[in-house]
């Protein structure tokens, strides 16, 4: 008996101080990571606007609930000296058998995709998971000089497309990164874009839930 | 009714078969090459891995929703479930040996080594996230149907390898891969069969 | 004379006693995350953290703990320190914590660092816990490190997400699950090799 009470005290006592320790390290770090959370979401919102553009403030609105249901939960508007620049969306597309693509796209008000940032996915490694790929163009023996493009390719494709027509995506083609120029004007002229090899089903995530949900959401907005 | 139906069918089969715990998410790896050798064995192993998994499943599900959110001490999750795990799998032992001697003669050696199986630490995390066929958190009933088919799941690769590896045992193996390093190549092939299983999709 | 300890010290974390490639323990972690070099460091650096902490306080708590509950105690030593590093991560690093994702909770059961607790800081004393710890961790995080060139070069083309050779194809299993376990199976065969050799030569001599 008195074996058993000393084993479930110093069970007890371990499990208190581990617990103290642990909410200790959860209260230093807190603040931090709740402030990693905030300025991830804010780069993304910069991210789906054109760099060029002068914009002043991005506002998030809560829509008063309208009867459709039309739009989304939550939103921003872009606003650049006091004329509207923009939309921009949070949306989340159903990929790869695991949790859903969530991800940002900033249009303009006639629905042309300005941009578009991924937020989190859980895509299977090497395949779905290059949504967020930049296209290398520096080899491991000479890694310095021109670092090739900064943004991800794989978003970068959407801009300039119109996110009111269905979105195609050209199987044929290639990845988009490869590709010349006169190739990818004639892939925006077909408002088509590229998918990843072997992920058409990731590059699906995309291309669905905008053709499926934008239209509406511009079109509730213009009214 | 039927919609929830679809749900717990969708789960298991995903479970099982596109996202088994062993061959597609690495979970659970060091039981599985360490019982692996006998048929007999493994299906042991296997029993008792679906029977904790899912008892496993179903009590930190709770714990996880009425202590650690509503109390707001999401962060004391680990140390929690492993906890759990850990006094759960001590007491099934307790609990075998007094009232079903016969069963617990034939699990009762894998019992200990299934507290440091991840896959049923993995288990019980998985099911505190998003079920990514309904879009929402896992239900009571379809996390403990997740912990039981991904045992399933589990036991299922675990018997293949074991019936291949008793076949293995006759083959003229080149010295340097003979043991662990030819083992590590049949699950290979395996994962690369499983592979097709992802083709399997629920989705448009 | 110390430097010779130590030399003897990292010889066995690293090549005796490597606890992925000689002991084969810790291996989901190894082949699940061993997919890109920054990767299999990450995962590398964080069990070694783990490791070594542990290793220090487990030895020192070990005279008063009694024997039937030693390894509960050990477990939650060991989720204290993984709990504490999961939301360090978080906060310094949430790149990483995206990319290793569940695999950070279950440094929890990996068996390499419960197998050290119980197998040297449960009989030795503090220092000597924490060298173990650190030089075992130095041997998971080269291994991770031979397994994830391995397959991002062959499986991306890429090391450290740079091109490797111009114009190769990569093999895209070898990302996948299938990869992992042909890497590992492939360098364990080497090192069978290189073991039987060396033991051919010292028959001879």
């Amino acid at each position: 008996m008195v074996e058993m009470a000393k084993m479930i005290v110093a069970l007890a006592i371990i499990s208190a101080l581990a617990g103290l320790a642990i909410g200790a390290a959860y209260d230093k770090t807190a603040e931090k990571i709740s402030e990693q959370e905030k300025s991830a979401k804010a780069s993304a919102l910069k991210a789906v606007f054109p760099q060029g553009a002068a914009i002043d403030t991005i506002i998030p609105v809560i829509p008063v609930k309208s009867g459709g249901g039309l739009l989304p939960e939550k939103y921003w508007t872009a606003m650049a000296k006091d004329a509207l620049v923009g939309y921009a969306f949070e949306m989340s597309g159903r990929g790869y058998a695991s949790d859903d693509i969530k991800f940002i796209v900033g249009v303009d008000r006639e629905g042309k995709i300005l941009g578009m940032t991924v937020l989190s996915h859980n895509e299977t490694p090497g395949l779905g998971s290059r949504v967020n790929e930049v296209a290398s163009t520096r080899y491991v023996w000479y890694p310095v000089g021109e670092s090739g493009q900064a943004k991800p390719w794989f978003t970068e494709q959407f801009e300039g497309l119109s996110s009111l027509k269905p979105i195609g995506i050209n199987k044929v083609a290639g990845e988009w990164h490869g590709l010349d120029e006169p190739k990818r004007a004639e892939l925006r002229g077909k408002n088509e874009v590229t998918a990843i090899t072997g992920s058409t089903i990731s590059t699906r995530a995309f291309t669905n839930s905008i053709s499926r949900d934008i239209a509406g959401y511009v079109k509730e907005l213009s009214k | 009714m039927t919609n929830s139906l679809t749900g717990i069918v969708q789960i298991s089969i995903a479970a099982v078969l596109i996202q088994n715990f062993v061959l597609a998410r690495f979970l659970g790896l060091c039981p599985f090459f360490g019982v692996s050798k006998k048929l007999s064995s493994a299906t042991g192993m296997g029993m008792a891995v679906i029977f904790v998994m899912t008892v496993a499943s179903m009590i930190t599900w709770w714990i996880n929703k009425v202590i650690l959110i509503d109390m707001g001490v999401e962060y004391l999750r680990t140390i929690v479930f492993i906890l759990v795990i850990a006094s759960l799998v001590q007491l099934l032992e307790m609990v075998l040996q007094k009232f079903t001697p016969a069963l617990y003669d034939s699990l009762g050696i894998y019992l200990p080594l299934i507290t440091t199986n991840c896959a049923i630490l993995g288990v019980a995390i998985i099911n505190t996230g998003i079920n990514s066929f309904s879009g929402k958190e896992y239900s009571f009933v379809e996390s403990t149907v997740n912990g039981a088919a991904s045992g399933v799941g589990f036991t299922l690769a675990l018997v293949l390898m074991a019936g291949l590896r008793e076949r293995l045992e006759l083959a003229d193996i080149p010295k340097s891969l003979d043991g662990l390093p030819i083992a590590f190549i049949t699950a290979g092939l395996m994962a690369l069969a499983f592979l097709g299983f992802s083709g399997l999709s629920f989705f448009k | 004379m110390a430097s010779i300890q130590i030399v003897k010290e990292l010889k066995r974390g690293i090549i005796t006693e490597n606890p992925i490639l000689i002991l084969a323990l810790g291996l989901c972690p190894s082949l699940a995350v061993s997919t890109s070099v920054k990767n299999g460091l990450g995962m590398g650096l964080a069990a070694t953290f783990v490791l070594a902490l542990s290793n220090v306080i487990i030895s020192i708590i070990k005279g008063w703990i009694p024997d039937k509950v030693r390894i509960p105690c050990f477990i939650v030593v060991i989720a204290t320190f993984v709990s504490i590093l999961q939301l360090l991560i978080k906060a310094y690093v949430p790149l990483l914590d995206e990319q290793l994702g569940i695999f950070i909770p279950l440094i929890v059961v990996n068996c390499i660092i419960l197998g050290r607790a119980e197998a040297f800081a449960s009989k030795n004393n503090p220092v000597r816990s924490l060298v173990d710890g650190l030089v075992m961790g130095l041997g998971f995080t080269v291994s991770l490190l031979i397994l994830s060139c391995i397959r991002e070069f062959l499986g991306s083309n890429k090391l450290w997400d740079l091109l490797v050779v111009p114009g190769f194809k990569p093999m895209t299993a070898m990302i996948l699950a299938p990869g992992g376990f042909f890497a590992i199976a492939f360098v364990m065969g080497v090192v069978n090799w290189i073991r039987g050799w060396e033991k051919k030569e010292a028959r001879k001599a």
